[in-house]
């Protein structure tokens, strides 16, 4: 049945030429629109390397504080309440806390020839949160971390534009006019990762007055449903801290998810309201890339369906019932659907590709230099296929219901006498 | 030919009632694109109240043998020797700067670079009334670097330390504090009074922004230490020198600003800093959303209305062909089907202003997420009058190119073959 279903829409889609190319061009920039927003947002909150446990990760790097004198401060999260808060925290699988990128003044040791790149100074269970693809060397261990030893871990870049392409691991570069030992290379990470990426990785206790400076903490759960649990803890323990100092409340309201973070959140009030908002504005954009394409497509098929009025009437008269004629609408619609879906997945895909830097810069990569790559990763999941294929239906069910309930309520004698 | 159409129009209404309710809906959407964008070009094109171009932001650390010191200092007050290290080194870094020959002028400021991406608010008191205003730490010199325009007071000496004074900028209402910033002499802050020494043009932090009332204070010595947030130092290139200047400031400063505990990091431009700003502040996202949004309804309404008249002309054949034989020219063939499509075009726009207007009124859209222009602003009808021309100019520019082929493929239609269908 459904073959023959097949071989009918074929032949119409064949038909009219122009209408077939019109219908399908309007689903593929539907789904071009939808597939858009979803891969941007997937480009930033899916698991790839090395940030390969993104989905189970929550991240903090503000604080609020408020003074009894009236004072009140949204700063950067600062070592005393990452260390009383949030390194004690025992829910989370591992923990790991990284100084705000900074960029370093790099030469190799003895040479005047300076350069800068991104630094980042983290602890050692950084390694084990994020996977790093080492081309040489390891990274550093607790040991390393606690005795505040110089040593770094570097790009393939830097091991490239420092060390020529020598072997970089045994060799000590200056950083900050520090010397640090090389312990290993990692390839290059892209920007789009950006709580791990840098260029060079070092222990944050071998810079001295590390108490000093700004952190980004990083919590990753042992399953999604542990979040709750993990903000609970917080809440303890910055309950705790609060109570040590009457003259100042903590006010950490976080973590956050990876996807949470991408809003920028600038108070806490802020971000309940932000997230609802967020979802909000998404779910207009799908909306409009649904509806108005869903609007030409009716008409389209309603006029076609007229034309076809005597067909309907033939089946019609010959025992077909209501739902077998709205299913041969929606079935024969479903296909141009498709065919509009893969075409626009592989336009979204060219748009993601060559409109790299406008979809997704942010104010790290407009600022700094480094590799922009994307993982192709993300975009051939299982998850992305499906959202093409739910697109698809959903752009189906809201274009094709309408003639389809039409044409089963034709009445059969106006259908024939046409 | 109005009445004519309409009629025409009532018989087709089955699928008139479709393209109609697209071009409605896409209507509404597109007004409020242009409703948005009309009020950020009109931010934009106001004076922002500074200029950087030409101007870039230089970056130094402090080596790690000062570092203890340095947080030791940190928020301590004037005349202390220790503070002397690093001011003196500090001073001896712009001294180098204003040297050389690129260089036009140099300043310093505390967490008040424009474009920054950290900002102060302070309350000053005038009269009885608090004016929250952007407050702006610098050296004198920042007025000539981003070219900020201050009628100075005679009376008084900016530039004297010991003097308690202040330079202010007005809102968009050419007040600060509620009142109108020409008659303000005195404004409070904390426990001391700031004589008024000067008034700065108005300013805005972005330029999608308001003005927002402003205030610079004179930086103190102690905090002329260009790291952290503490200060900043930035400085306006000789226009004819600011090609590839990043770079060429770059190679032939290496360690030459290395003096004391600073160590010289890097330049940023001030164009770059505001590109990141605007990212970071959403407005980067907001104007590249719109541009989809209005790409991807432009497509389709022309797809709509293409589909749509293509069909009509087809299933109207023998019509046309009856009008061809009883006189009607090509061009009036032509011009029935653009009118029909201007008419509907014109009809539904008038049911979507109505909806838009509602709409903005209670501030739905507002509640929806999606950036709008909040109510607050009112706008006169020029306003509107503009969003209601840009949109109706688009769609019926899509709506000529629509119907342009079937209209055409209309003319095609011999009499005869159309009457002989018949």
């Amino acid at each position: 049945m459904y073959k023959v279903y097949f071989k009918q829409a074929l032949h119409i889609l064949k038909q009219d030429r122009l209408i077939s190319a019109i219908s399908i061009i309007g689903t593929a920039l539907a789904i071009t629109m939808i597939m858009l927003v979803y891969m941007v947002q997937e480009v930033k909150t899916a698991n790839v390397l090395p940030e390969i446990h993104r989905d189970r990760s929550m991240y903090l790097n503000m604080m609020d504080i408020k003074y009894n004198t009236g004072g009140r401060w949204r700063a950067m999260l600062k070592y005393e309440a990452l260390k009383e808060c949030l390194l004690p925290l025992k829910t989370p699988e591992n923990i790991s806390a990284t100084v705000m990128l900074t960029d370093a003044v790099v030469n190799m040791e003895g040479s005047a020839e300076r350069n800068t790149y991104q630094l980042r100074q983290t602890d050692d269970n950084f390694w084990k949160i994020y996977s790093f693809p080492f081309t040489e060397g390891k990274a550093f261990t607790k040991e390393d971390f606690d005795s505040g030893i110089p040593v770094v871990v570097i790009s393939q870049k830097i091991a490239k534009e420092i060390f020529k392409g020598q072997q970089a691991v045994g060799k000590t570069i200056d950083i900050n006019f520090i010397p640090y030992k090389v312990l290993g290379v990692v390839k290059n990470i892209s920007m789009l990762c950006r709580y791990s990426f840098a260029d060079l990785w070092i222990p944050y206790t071998s810079v001295p007055s590390y108490t000093n400076s700004m952190y980004n903490f990083v919590a990753l759960a042992k399953h999604k449903n542990d979040f709750d649990a993990i903000k609970e803890e917080v809440l303890v323990n910055q309950k705790k801290y609060n109570a040590i100092d009457t003259t100042r409340v903590l006010d950490l309201n976080g973590p956050y998810t990876v996807s949470q973070m991408l809003l920028d959140i600038y108070s806490s009030e802020d971000a309940a309201n932000e997230i609802k908002a967020n979802t909000r504005r998404n779910i207009l954009i799908l909306v409009i890339a649904l509806i108005i394409p869903a609007i030409n497509l009716s008409s389209f098929s309603l006029s076609r369906i007229r034309k076809r009025m005597s067909e309907i009437g033939v089946r019609k008269a010959f025992g077909a019932n209501k739902f077998s004629l709205i299913g041969q609408v929606l079935y024969e619609n479903m296909i141009t659907s498709l065919i509009g879906g893969a075409l626009g997945f592989i336009l979204s895909f060219i748009a993601v590709v060559s409109l790299r830097d406008l979809l997704l810069s942010d104010s790290l990569s407009v600022l700094q230099s480094g590799e922009f790559g994307l993982s192709m990763s993300a975009f051939f999941s299982l998850s992305v296929f499906l959202a093409v294929f739910l697109a698809c239906i959903a752009l189906n069910v809201l274009s094709a219901s309408i003639p389809a309930f039409r044409a089963s309520r034709l009445p059969i004698v106006n259908a024939l006498k046409s | 030919m109005i009445k004519h159409i309409l009629k025409i129009m009532k018989n087709e209404h089955k699928s008139n009632t479709w393209i109609m309710l697209e071009l409605t809906l896409v209507f509404v959407v597109l007004w409020f694109c242009f409703d948005y964008l009309n009020l950020m070009i009109q931010r934009k094109t106001e004076p922002k109240g500074f200029d950087i171009e030409h101007t870039y932001a230089i970056d130094f650390g402090i080596k790690d043998e000062y570092k203890e010191l340095y947080h030791l200092l940190s928020g301590k007050a004037d005349n202390d020797t220790l503070t002397d290290i690093f001011v003196e080194n500090s001073l001896r870094i712009t001294e180098k700067l204003k040297q050389m020959p690129e260089i036009e002028d140099v300043c310093y400021s505390g967490n008040s670079k424009p474009y920054g991406f950290g900002n102060s608010y302070y309350s000053f008191k005038v009269d009885t009334v608090y004016a929250m205003a952007l407050t702006k730490y610098v050296s004198s010199e920042y007025f000539n670097v981003f070219k900020i325009k201050v009628d100075k007071n005679p009376e008084y000496d900016w530039d004297n330390p010991a003097s308690k004074q202040i330079i202010i900028g007005a809102n968009d209402e050419n007040n600060f504090g509620n009142r109108p910033i020409d008659e303000i002499k005195v404004v409070a802050s904390g426990r001391d009074t700031l004589r008024i020494a000067g008034i700065a043009n108005k300013f805005k932090y972005l330029d999608y922004e308001r003005y927002s009332e402003t205030a610079y204070l004179l930086m103190k010595r102690h905090k002329l230490i260009p790291y952290s947030y503490e200060g900043e130092i930035s400085f306006r290139v000789k226009p004819s020198a600011d090609v590839d200047f990043v770079d060429k400031f770059t190679n032939t400063i290496q360690d030459k600003l290395d003096i004391g505990p600073f160590y010289f990091i890097n330049l940023t431009s001030y164009q770059k800093q505001k590109e990141a700003v605007l990212i970071s502040w959403g407005y980067a996202d907001n104007f590249k959303n719109i541009f989809f949004v209005i790409l991807f309804i432009v497509i389709n309404v022309f797809l709509g209305i293409f589909g749509t008249f293509w069909f009509r002309t087809q299933s109207r054949q023998s019509e046309i062909g009856l009008r061809c034989a009883t006189g009607s020219s090509k061009k009036q063939i032509h011009g029935l089907i653009i009118g029909e499509a201007l008419l509907m075009l014109v009809i539904a726009s008038i049911a979507a202003t109505i909806i838009s207007l509602i709409l903005g009124y209670y501030e739905i859209i507002g509640e929806l997420g999606v950036p709008s222009v909040s109510k607050a602003g009112h706008f006169g009808i020029v306003h509107y009058l503009a969003n209601y021309s840009v949109t109706i100019i688009l769609l019926s520019i899509m709506a000529l190119i629509g119907t342009y082929f079937p209209a055409r493929q209309a003319m095609k239609i011999q009499p005869s073959e159309a009457l002989r269908a018949e």
